[in-house]
């Protein structure tokens, strides 16, 4: 996962919207009780936003309420663990939990698994557009499909990774 | 995979849905954002499938640079499109904008497509079968206390699922079929005058062809109320006339009498009518809930006109875990006016305290009003 924050397509992103989705994405939630206590809280606290703020821009807003609440977490979770907060401090690094870099081989072969798994035009949809930064659009025309179509596969292939993923995150 | 129930690859699907409409064009329409936001507040399940979908999105990336050529990636995608005709069955599936293959089909039997598309579907693990089958059969739905569910069915008909409700939902058959087992939905029925959309509840069947309405069953009643169009309401003792379209309506046997209820054993409402059915077989019209409150609660709004104190209070605790109770028969009569956010009892409690005469404290798991 560390070869994410330097990847073109990431830096974009953080440009756009800010770093706080990277950072979301960067943290490993564990599974199960956390992933379910963030998203619970992020939930009320979307709630509690003013309606006309969260319409305005509910994606970004979203990722940095988890973002937060995943910080939250780490703290209280630290306040226990004198060794997280040690590694943190040795590391310099006080985004990325100890355990992101335990989990990250399997993820990491799960994704692969998953990859090979999808139907090749989902696949390629996928990568075009995750790893060399295609538009729905560009995509479209190297494929002979419509923007609506890709839109359609994209979508099918990131559901079939996340089915994939599903006691991991 | 195999553990994972089918509900929640549909929620993936829906999560998975706005990911990818939200890297498109119409991210910049603000009424893609406004509809975002609301799908978002409609469950925390929805908040946390589409942080684990971002989650997945960014976790996709390929290990090594050049393990996936564009070159091999195209040529695979193309042949798929080519050979499964893959293609063109999503293009049926989205609405409108069909996309013409480039290619002729080639002529297969039907038996044979058949095989390759489950074949694909084994192949992908559910990826293309989603392609192909986007939908609930034979479903079982259930929300908490406070949670709103909104599920897209086959046929386009999206049912809105309000708090701690539970529904069972068959649209594949020659009549789709939606049973209210207990709770309140709204149904917005896609036209298709040749399977009608029936929905059952303990003490009711309700019959539409293409139309918005309401449906809340309760213990001792189900109310209905119609937002558009026109439905058929019948109490659930005759509801076999209501499954036969040929059936001749249920008329009082001959010697006999007609009773009263007989006499009113099915209803039509319209545009904005209600009626409401007991669990003696009796439907009154004009009963339940009113429209006022039955079109905002999608939103999570609760609308009251000139309702009581007790009424109110049974209202919100149908959203709330934390229960209000009312100590003082007197303050039960109060009248109440107004909207609020059913999920924000705090405030609620807070608008209450300001009347006059009305006293909260805080007694374990409940808020007694004295």
């Amino acid at each position: 996962m560390t070869e994410d924050a330097s990847h073109p397509f990431v830096r974009r992103v953080v440009t756009e919207i800010g770093a706080d989705l990277v950072r979301y994405l960067r943290r490993r939630v564990r599974p199960g009780t956390d992933a379910r206590d963030v998203a619970q809280e992020a939930y009320v606290r979307l709630m509690r936003l003013d309606r006309k703020d969260l319409i305005r821009d509910p994606e970004p807003y979203l990722f940095r309420l988890a973002t937060h609440l995943v910080h939250e977490l780490e703290l209280k979770r630290g306040a226990d663990d004198a060794r997280l907060v040690r590694w943190t401090r040795e590391q310099d690094e006080p985004d990325l939990p100890a355990d992101a870099q335990a989990d990250a081989p399997v993820l990491r072969s799960r994704i692969d698994q998953a990859l090979q798994q999808l139907n090749p035009t989902c696949r390629a949809v996928l990568i075009f557009h995750r790893r060399d930064e295609l538009t729905y659009d560009e995509i479209a025309a190297r494929l002979g499909i419509s923007s609506s179509m890709v839109k359609k596969y994209l979508s099918a292939a990131l559901r079939h990774c996340r089915s994939q993923l599903r006691d991991l995150i | 995979m195999d553990r994972s129930h089918p509900l929640d690859e549909h929620l993936t699907g829906e999560a998975s849905e706005w990911f990818t409409r939200l890297r498109g064009p119409e991210a910049q329409a603000p009424d893609t954002r406004a509809q975002f936001a609301e799908w978002l507040l409609r469950s925390p399940s929805h908040v946390q499938e589409y942080l684990a979908v971002s989650r997945a999105w960014s976790a996709s990336m390929p290990a090594k640079e050049g393990e996936y050529s564009v070159e091999a990636l195209t040529a695979a995608a193309l042949a798929d499109l080519k050979d499964t005709g893959a293609g063109k069955v999503i293009a049926l599936a989205s609405s409108g904008r069909a996309h013409q293959p480039a290619h002729p089909e080639p002529r297969r039997s039907p038996v044979l497509k058949r095989s390759i598309a489950a074949a694909i579907a084994v192949v992908a693990l559910g990826t293309v079968a989603w392609l192909l089958v986007d939908r609930y059969s034979g479903s079982y739905i259930r929300t908490g206390i406070g949670e709103l569910r909104s599920v897209t069915l086959a046929d386009g008909s999206v049912v809105d699922i309000n708090t701690n409700s539970a529904i069972r939902i068959d649209v594949d058959g020659p009549r789709r079929a939606l049973s209210l087992l207990h709770g309140e939905a709204r149904f917005k029925v896609a036209k298709d005058p040749l399977r009608p959309f029936i929905v059952t509840t303990p003490q009711a069947t309700v019959r539409a062809v293409g139309t918005v309405f309401n449906v809340q069953a309760q213990d001792v009643r189900t109310a209905v109320a119609v937002l558009e169009g026109v439905v058929e309401v019948r109490e659930i003792g005759s509801s076999t006339t209501a499954a036969d379209p040929g059936a001749p309506p249920v008329t009082a046997q001959s010697g006999e009498s007609p009773s009263p209820r007989h006499a009113k054993t099915s209803l039509t409402l319209k545009a904005g009518q209600l009626a409401a059915v007991t669990n003696d077989g009796e439907i009154i019209p004009g009963a339940g809930p009113s429209l006022d409150r039955i079109s905002v609660w999608t939103e999570r709004r609760l609308v009251f006109r000139d309702e009581s104190l007790a009424d109110v209070v049974a209202e919100f605790n149908r959203y709330n875990r934390r229960a209000i109770r009312i100590d003082d028969p007197v303050l039960a009569g109060i009248r109440i006016n107004g909207t609020f956010d059913s999920s924000d009892r705090q405030s609620f409690i807070a608008y209450l305290e300001k009347l006059e005469g009305v006293r909260a404290k805080e007694q374990g798991d409940t808020t007694v009003l004295y």
